[in-house]
């Protein structure tokens, strides 16, 4: 299957530059939406499995891949992934299923937010999982996820502010241009969610570091007074560091040699942040055809 | 959203009445036991062996969760699980109780005639005191203030969710509530509302009562924006001052020739790329009327301001923010508002 393609432009232009107004309203609240700040930390010593996350990660990017949902949606889904496990923790002893449980409930959840067709349950569960899970059972897990999420499920994503701060950049003038930038951007931002160091950025630093990747280094004066430019830099080495894999060619070639990790803990990261064609994965049975049902399908009817 | 309840909706509520059946369940108003204030409950109910949490619950209690704080949204106060009789898990979302809607309104003064109730008299002169000033006034000058009080309220709440980048995609009076002593308006039911994020996605265009459709989305266009909710405001707007629907089509291709029949059927050249849109065909040919033919009480800035809601091109059509600093609305005294 193809991976999902970006979105494509709306003809509309006054709806595509959210207004100062909007993006201030973006800032306050993102960090509502963003795991518990000891999170990061808890991945690094190990206290959360980040094996057990990269496979989770790897899966839902697979399946959304497969559907062609839109980048949103796979962002959307790790994220809820991350909070959820920044606030309780699965049992250990399970033998898989609990991550995996919670690997579908997230992308089950971010389908139904944002897809217009959504995938049946059993449908979704793709790739020869070790665990098959009844709508039921899903069912209670999404439950499960959502009051433990406080029901925050729309939350601000990197996506958010790339058409804002790709219209800061000096040479965004042209559609082609903007497309560009903005299947590169996108394509970025759902690379960071392999790698646990973006954990510690908020969704406006990784968008801005993400936009800054795919116009080669061309700082504006400032994609906005609130954004720290410091942070931006920091996540944007990081990208460099650690997305080449993933980059899109644009991106990759003009990357000649990535720089080494900083530390043994970047070590460590850059060795989970490999592509997710595992050879187990080379050999799966085929998925089942698509099948599709409308989240449309409750729309009231006169 | 105020309380995470430890309570089950049984314990804590007492339902007093049906006032409501939506797709996914009934609603209720209902007391809340500990405090005595009464409440709307919205039951859904969550078929295990179906799809899990339904997307319209989804979207409307995590849409509410951002937008709840504006005072024209209907304010969700609580998310409760339970289990119905045969143990099968329940939400229930606990809004604010609002005793009306618009629609119940609108056809409570076609009924009523003219005649305006104490009440709403009260509330006008709160919030256009200049109308004392004005020895003798006739009904329809209480109306028009009533009219623009309601329409700013709508384009406050309208404004308020895009500015929060989600759009409503069903708004029709039924879904906008209503305070009859303070004559207060809040948008309701957010079960079809979507973020949009930029660039705007494809979405599925069976949305929206038709009556209130866009001329895009009957025209199959996949790509679409917060003009959508504008041209339901525009038809809300034209409904209020006559009581009746503006376009009360029956069906996709009968809503398009309404639209047509007033506003001339659109080409290339008022409407850029229209000829190009999946549903498009071969129409009979109108030439568009006075918008006073149809809306013949309403005052000349009010007709302004609806021709810039209900413009063919998406592009055109008015934001609700720039909707609220029109002309139309300088007599209100926006402090109460």
């Amino acid at each position: 299957m193809p991976s999902s393609s970006t979105m494509p432009l709306s003809p509309d232009p006054p709806f595509l530059c959210a207004d100062e107004a909007a993006i201030a309203g973006l800032l306050d609240a993102e960090p509502h939406h963003m795991p518990e700040k000891d999170y990061l930390r808890r991945c690094r010593d190990r206290s959360v499995d980040v094996t057990a996350r990269l496979d989770a990660v790897n899966w839902i990017l697979k399946v959304h891949a497969y559907y062609e949902f839109s980048p949103v949606t796979a962002f959307l889904s790790v994220n809820y992934f991350d909070r959820f496990l920044s606030r309780c923790s699965l049992p250990q002893q399970s033998g898989g299923w609990a991550f995996q449980l919670l690997s579908v409930a997230c992308l089950s959840l971010a389908a139904k937010m944002e897809e217009s067709h959504v995938p049946f349950l059993l449908d979704l569960q793709l790739f020869e999982p070790k665990f098959v899970f009844e709508p039921k059972t899903i069912q209670r897990m999404e439950l499960w996820v959502m009051s433990n999420l406080k029901w925050r499920l729309r939350s601000v994503t990197p996506f958010d502010y790339l058409h804002y701060f790709i219209s800061k950049l000096p040479s965004s003038s042209s559609s082609q241009s903007l497309n560009h930038f903005f299947s590169t951007s996108s394509n970025l931002i759902l690379s960071t969610t392999r790698v646990i160091n973006f954990l510690g950025f908020a969704p406006s630093t990784v968008a801005a570091a993400a936009v800054l990747c795919s116009a080669n280094g061309q700082l504006p004066l400032s994609f906005h007074d609130r954004v720290n430019d410091e942070m931006v830099r920091c996540c944007h080495q990081l990208m460099e560091e650690y997305v080449v894999d993933t980059c899109p060619a644009s991106v990759k070639a003009r990357i000649t040699e990535p720089a080494p990790p900083s530390s043994p803990v970047g070590v460590l990261d850059a060795a989970t942040c490999g592509s997710c064609d595992t050879p187990s994965d080379r050999n799966f049975a085929g998925p089942p055809n698509k099948r599709l049902r409308s989240s449309a399908s409750d729309a009231p009817q006169r | 959203m105020e309380k995470t309840g430890v309570l089950s909706a049984k314990e804590a509520f007492e339902k007093l009445e049906k006032v409501g059946e939506g797709t996914y369940g009934k609603v209720y108003r209902a007391r809340e036991k500990a405090t005595g204030k009464i409440v709307a409950l919205k039951k859904t109910r969550l078929h295990e062996d179906e799809e899990g949490v339904p997307p319209t619950t989804l979207r409307e209690v995590s849409i509410l969760r951002m937008l709840s704080r504006d005072p024209h949204v209907v304010r969700l106060m609580d998310v409760k699980q339970g289990q119905n009789k045969e143990g099968k898990t329940v939400l229930y979302l606990v809004f604010e109780y609002m005793d009306t809607d618009l629609k119940k309104f609108i056809r409570s003064f076609r009924q009523s005639g003219e005649t305006i109730p104490p009440h709403i008299i009260k509330v006008i002169l709160s919030i256009c005191p200049s109308i004392f000033n004005i020895r003798f006034f006739f009904v329809h000058l209480f109306l028009s203030i009533w009219l623009q009080s309601l329409m700013y309220q709508l384009c406050k709440g309208v404004a308020f969710c895009h500015g929060h980048g989600i759009l409503h995609r069903d708004l029709k009076p039924h879904n906008l509530l209503m305070d009859r002593k303070t004559m207060m308006l809040k948008i309701a039911d957010l079960g079809l509302a979507r973020a949009f994020t930029v660039p705007i996605k494809k979405y599925t265009h069976e949305i929206l009562t038709l009556w209130y459709r866009a001329p895009e989305v009957l025209l199959g266009a996949t790509h679409y924006s917060m003009a959508v909710d504008m041209w339901s405001v525009g038809c809300i707007f034209a409904e209020l001052v006559t009581k009746q629907a503006l376009f009360p089509g029956d069906s996709e291709l009968q809503q398009l020739l309404h639209i047509f029949r007033l506003l001339g059927t659109p080409n290339e050249d008022v409407w850029p790329g229209v000829s190009k849109l999946m549903n498009w065909h071969e129409y009979p040919q109108w030439n568009p009327q006075s918008l006073s033919t149809a809306v013949p009480s309403l005052d000349e800035l009010g007709l302004d301001l609806l021709s810039q809601m209900l413009k063919y091109e998406p592009s055109k059509r008015i934001s609700a923010k720039k909707a609220m600093e029109h002309v139309y609305f300088d007599d209100l005294d926006k402090r109460h508002l």
